[in-house]
């Protein structure tokens, strides 16, 4: 009896740990794979940016540069179209909107978080259910009232746009950060002698402060690659201009400027690319957070 | 005992009143404009000699669409279903295919999840230009490669060409749609305790019943919020459809936010434009029973 049991396991060991090894091997496949795709496509947006204009448009493809031109695309693209403003207003915009997310949103987040009254779960599914709306479909609605308030095609309407679209995740993930703070702490500080807002601010805020980085993220880098509004609330003037929309001013007719627009996409990419290097933790958890806690 | 219940009181209200202000706001702005949208879609919206000529005409708008009269209601209706749930289920498989591979005990995991981060974390205009540039039928590379390796004779172009437009405008969505379903597959993945992985192992389980029958179920709840998820954010998404080919060739990329679009901002009939804007949302009210349904089990449980 003992033998037979023996020989079983000793198989299914033998082939686990076959599967094992070749597993590994195969996973470093797949994710390579898909890491190659998933950066080449970036990787050569970057290089066509910092190759001279004869070997981007040259047939066949010259992949070995036949010199170095450096910046000079990028150069050329702050030159032509003022670059320097679309950013600045790139950081107005996403900044600001980040700001409103934030204020508006953490004590919102917080109040449902720590919800004694009914009703919390529906008003939250009830705040996300708006976003279902696709942006688009309300442009109609916001370009009326922009119209009439007077603030079509500058930048305070875009702002509002975005937060529009923005707070509710910002509620729904601040509120999942601050459900998994334990109100211990909070009484704690109340023993101690805090008022309710001194335990709010104290304890909370610092505890939350992944939490609250993560929703500022978030909010911060989906209104700097929003491009819906920009290009239709506004854009039609230079001081109202987002880098999504200065990209597609380098389209012409029967042309499209591929040198600049790749030097462009790489500017407007760049918090992209600095936020999920540098911050990859912070988008992952304010992700996860959107996800997991139902 | 009295003492606790006030407390208790004081504090909901407390939260009340710190979640009060915002809440009016929300719901205030957030209620305006669609309420307006319901409105304007009764209405003929024609931009008129400077101002805006509205004319009340009750359901017409929502007959010319469903009755068939509207030409591109219907096909950009199903062109937006065959988009989303092309783009929806490959980028589903291939995350979990991923994330099967990143949960297995490999090194770097950090960064390579950062690499496969990228795609989505990228500015939709950034991207669809790479594709674009990718995709040039005379100086992008991926005619280069296929014309290098004998692959083809004759350089496609993907982006004019039917069927190869509809498919590399999916393939490119599937590209800046996949990382999220890595991301949050992987984590749930990574929630699975080690022990009941060890106990299926030594009860004698191979790979696919361990597959089976513990990771799956894990699984559910997220693959659930993933798919909702992605399949309303896929039904409507503009950006990448509208820069790549704007519809084109033809009609042959038209989906129904182009129509709206275009309906909208091209010929200015913006009661219209509401009008399927509404249809737009009624479909993602369909496409959220779907998916409820499918997964009620699951649901049901919670």
């Amino acid at each position: 009896m003992q033998t037979r049991v023996l020989t079983l396991t000793d198989g299914h060991v033998f082939f686990a740990r076959l599967y094992k090894r070749y597993g590994i091997l195969l996973s470093y496949l797949i994710i390579l794979l898909f890491a190659l795709l998933a950066a080449i496509p970036i990787l050569w947006m970057f290089l066509t940016s910092i190759r001279p204009m004869e070997d981007i448009y040259a047939i066949p493809i010259q992949y070995i540069p036949s010199h170095f031109l450096g910046l000079e695309q990028y150069y050329k693209v702050f030159e032509d179209r003022p670059y320097f403003l679309y950013t600045f207003n790139s950081l107005v915009v996403s900044g600001i909107t980040t700001l409103l997310c934030l204020i508006i949103g953490t004590p919102a987040g917080y109040g449902l978080a720590r919800a004694g009254f009914r009703g919390a779960n529906y008003v939250l599914l009830g705040m996300l259910s708006f976003r279902l709306f696709p942006p688009i479909a309300l442009l109609p609605s916001f370009y009326l009232i922009f119209y009439k308030l007077g603030i079509l095609d500058t930048l305070p309407a875009l702002i509002i746009a975005n937060t529009y679209f923005n707070l509710p995740i910002a509620i729904f993930l601040l509120r999942g950060f601050f459900r998994d703070i334990p109100t211990d702490f909070e009484e704690a500080a109340r023993i101690d002698g805090c008022s309710r807002f001194g335990a709010f601010y104290r304890v909370i805020l610092k505890l939350a402060g992944p939490g609250i980085a993560a929703a500022a993220i978030m909010v911060f880098l989906f209104t700097w690659n929003e491009f819906v509004f920009a290009i239709t609330l506004a854009g039609s003037s230079p001081e109202s201009t987002v880098l999504a929309v200065g990209i597609t001013h380098f389209i012409g007719d029967t042309f499209i400027a591929w040198n600049f627009i790749s030097a462009a996409g790489v500017v407007t990419g760049l918090p992209a690319l600095f936020f999920v290097l540098f911050f990859q933790k912070y988008i992952i958890s304010g992700l996860i957070a959107g996800s997991l806690k139902e | 005992m009295r003492k606790k219940e006030q407390r208790e009181i004081r504090q909901s209200t407390f939260n009340f009143l710190l979640t009060l202000p915002s809440l009016i706001i929300i719901v205030l702005v957030s209620v305006i404009p669609i309420v307006i949208l319901i409105v304007i879609s009764f209405y003929s919206i024609k931009p008129k000699m400077g101002t805006l000529a509205l004319q009340f005409i009750g359901f017409e708008n929502y007959k010319f669409l469903f009755s068939g009269l509207d030409p591109d209601f219907w096909p950009s209706m199903g062109r937006s279903f065959l988009y989303m749930s092309s783009s929806v289920l490959c980028s589903f498989l291939i995350g979990l295919i991923v994330a099967l591979a990143l949960n297995m005990k490999i090194r770097f995991v950090a960064f390579f999840r950062a690499i496969t981060l990228l795609p989505w974390a990228m500015p939709i205009v950034v991207s669809a230009f790479i594709w674009r540039w990718i995709l040039d039928s005379e100086a992008g590379i991926l005619n280069d490669f296929l014309l290098r390796f004998d692959i083809i004779q004759q350089p496609i172009v993907w982006l004019g060409t039917n069927p190869w437009a509809m498919i590399s405008v999916i393939t490119s969505d599937i590209w800046i749609r996949t990382p999220l379903m890595i991301i949050v597959l992987l984590a749930t993945l990574q929630t699975i305790p080690e022990e009941y992985m060890e106990a299926a192992m030594i009860d004698g389980a191979n790979g696919w019943q361990r597959f089976w029958h513990i990771m799956v179920p894990f699984m559910l709840p997220s693959a659930f919020f993933l798919l909702l998820i992605s399949s309303i954010f896929a039904f409507r998404t503009f950006a990448l459809g509208f820069l790549l080919t704007g519809g084109g060739p033809g009609h042959d990329t038209y989906l129904l936010v182009i129509h709206m679009y275009d309906t909208t901002y091209k010929f200015f009939e913006i009661g219209r434009g509401a009008a399927l804007s509404i249809s737009m949302f009624l479909a993602i009210v369909f496409i959220t029973v779907f998916w409820t349904l499918i997964f009620r089990s699951t649901l049901r449980e919670r």
